[in-house]
């Protein structure tokens, strides 16, 4: 009997209900955005050709011969980061690809533009005018008593306002 | 190293242009800090193109003056038209310069390009906001970000994130002024500005606030187009920094890491909105007489540099340097 088709983060047990927990699709933006390797970027190739494969399947697909260990090892670094899944028959997993290579480059791209636009320390060598640099974190203290600062002078200006248009 | 006439002309071109680009950017170090009290005088817009002006200066300086005066000197001047030797300090000096300037166009090449290329995957990736009225285009982006910016160069766009113009987002009035801020850096051409400022080699000195001209000019570009925004209306003025905050403040509440640049930023946000709370006033509009006396001035001492530096004896003197 197959077992469920597991996403990262679902637990493998007879009480489990099933239901894989649902992955960041941050996370696997955020990663696409920072490459594939090249040896993760075949092993991907070859899933999206041949649908679901074995680790020994995908081995003996693959251009240059690796061993078993590693890539078993890559494999399962791609589902953990998301990018596959996995169902276990006989002993053994079989991978497909949880996303085409379509919404892989469009996650990789979203996960650029993010991270690229999010982080001013990201992206030293980009031209961008941004309306607030984007530092991850600014003091909350300090953002507090900028937004007291502004609501006193709208207050001042306010009455300012009001003591012009009284009635002599 | 034996050199043609065209070649030892190159070689002393070089040579000049970079030891007047050195001294002008020294000489305007040394004077900075009575630069920067003559520009508290005049507005930030005024303040941001005299600052550009002051980058572009030294390098502007450099080769004009050895085009227009020393080399076209030196070509009528030289009676000997055959290869001759050239000292290897010169030509050092020729390749430490060619070096120099060399690598801050390779490093403003690869910044166009990623530039080009980050513009064009938020175009792939990006929806189009209609707001009629704006000229430069506005797209808006889903992901876990909070900003707006203004992003490439040949035809730039402001890429705001969704989240800040949907129910929970910024209000109408806040977004319109945010846009207005970004379509200013977009009329002023700011972002070639920037990366014309990127192609620059430049020693980066540093000023007496720790700043680098550059930086100077990019914050300074910032507070112009917050007085753009703001059209010199308090409540625009308000309204713009209340956005300021409310945008830092969305991007706190989903933290990554901690930056060590951050007392910077900080600091700067607080000028910023100070500025905006409290906008300076009674600016003298003489930046012509301040542009005229430090362009004066800077033409003064590029002439002369040009003109010591034409002399033919001193001319030959650079080629021959390290010729035993």
């Amino acid at each position: 009997m197959a077992d469920a088709i597991t996403k990262p983060g679902a637990t493998l047990s007879a009480e489990s209900s099933g239901e894989p927990e649902p992955f960041a699709s941050n996370d696997v933006s955020g990663t696409l955005a920072r490459g594939l390797g090249r040896r993760e970027q075949e092993i991907m190739k070859v899933l999206w050709a041949r649908g679901s494969a074995s680790v020994v399947e995908v081995a003996a697909c693959l251009s240059t011969a690796l061993a078993y260990t590693t890539v078993m090892t890559t494999l399962d670094r791609l589902f953990k980061k998301g990018l596959l899944q996995r169902e276990k028959r006989n002993r053994a997993f079989i991978y497909s690809a949880s996303l085409t290579s379509t919404e892989v480059e469009r996650q990789r791209a979203t996960g650029l533009v993010r991270r690229l636009f999010a982080d001013s320390r990201e992206r030293p060598e980009i031209v961008l005018s941004c309306l607030v640099d984007a530092v991850d974190q600014y003091d909350v203290g300090l953002l507090d008593e900028l937004e007291t600062r502004i609501r006193l002078a709208r207050a001042q200006a306010a009455e300012g306002g009001v003591k012009q248009e009284e009635p002599r | 190293m034996i050199l043609s006439f065209t070649a030892r002309a190159f070689c002393v071109a070089v040579v000049v242009t970079g030891l007047i680009h050195l001294l002008l950017e020294g000489l305007l170090w040394l004077a900075s800090a009575r630069i920067l009290r003559r520009l508290e005088t005049l507005s930030a817009r005024q303040r941001e193109r005299v600052l550009y002006a002051l980058q572009l200066g030294p390098l502007g300086a450099g080769l004009l003056l050895t085009g227009c005066i020393c080399i076209p000197r030196y070509i009528l001047a030289e009676s000997n038209h055959e290869a001759e030797r050239v000292g290897w300090l010169c030509i050092t000096a020729a390749l430490a310069v060619m070096g120099w300037y060399g690598s801050a166009l390779l490093r403003g090449a690869r910044i166009a390009a990623r530039t080009l290329h980050f513009a064009h995957t938020c175009r792939r990736t990006s929806s189009p906001v209609p707001m009629f009225g704006r000229g430069t285009p506005i797209l808006s982006y889903a992901g876990n970000a909070y900003g707006i910016a203004l992003v490439g160069f040949f035809r730039p766009f402001i890429l705001i994130s969704e989240s800040l113009l949907g129910g929970v987002g910024l209000s109408h009035q806040a977004i319109d002024i945010a846009l207005d801020h970004e379509t200013a850096h977009a009329v002023q051409f700011d972002n070639w500005k920037l990366l014309s400022l990127c192609c620059l080699p430049s020693l980066g000195f540093r000023l007496s606030d720790g700043k680098n001209w550059a930086e100077m000019w990019r914050t300074t570009a910032e507070w112009a187009a917050d007085d753009d925004a703001g059209r010199g209306d308090q409540a625009r003025l308000l309204v713009l920094a209340e956005t300021l905050v409310a945008v830092a403040r969305r991007g706190e509440q989903h933290p990554r890491r901690v930056c060590m640049a951050l007392e910077c930023n900080q600091a700067q946000l607080v000028v910023r909105v100070d500025r905006l709370i409290d906008p300076p006033s009674n600016l003298a509009a003489s930046w012509s007489r301040v542009c005229g006396v430090a362009f004066g001035v800077a033409g003064v001492v590029g002439a002369a540099l040009a003109v010591m530096l034409s002399s033919h004896e001193l001319l030959e003197h650079l080629l021959h340097l390290g010729h035993g």
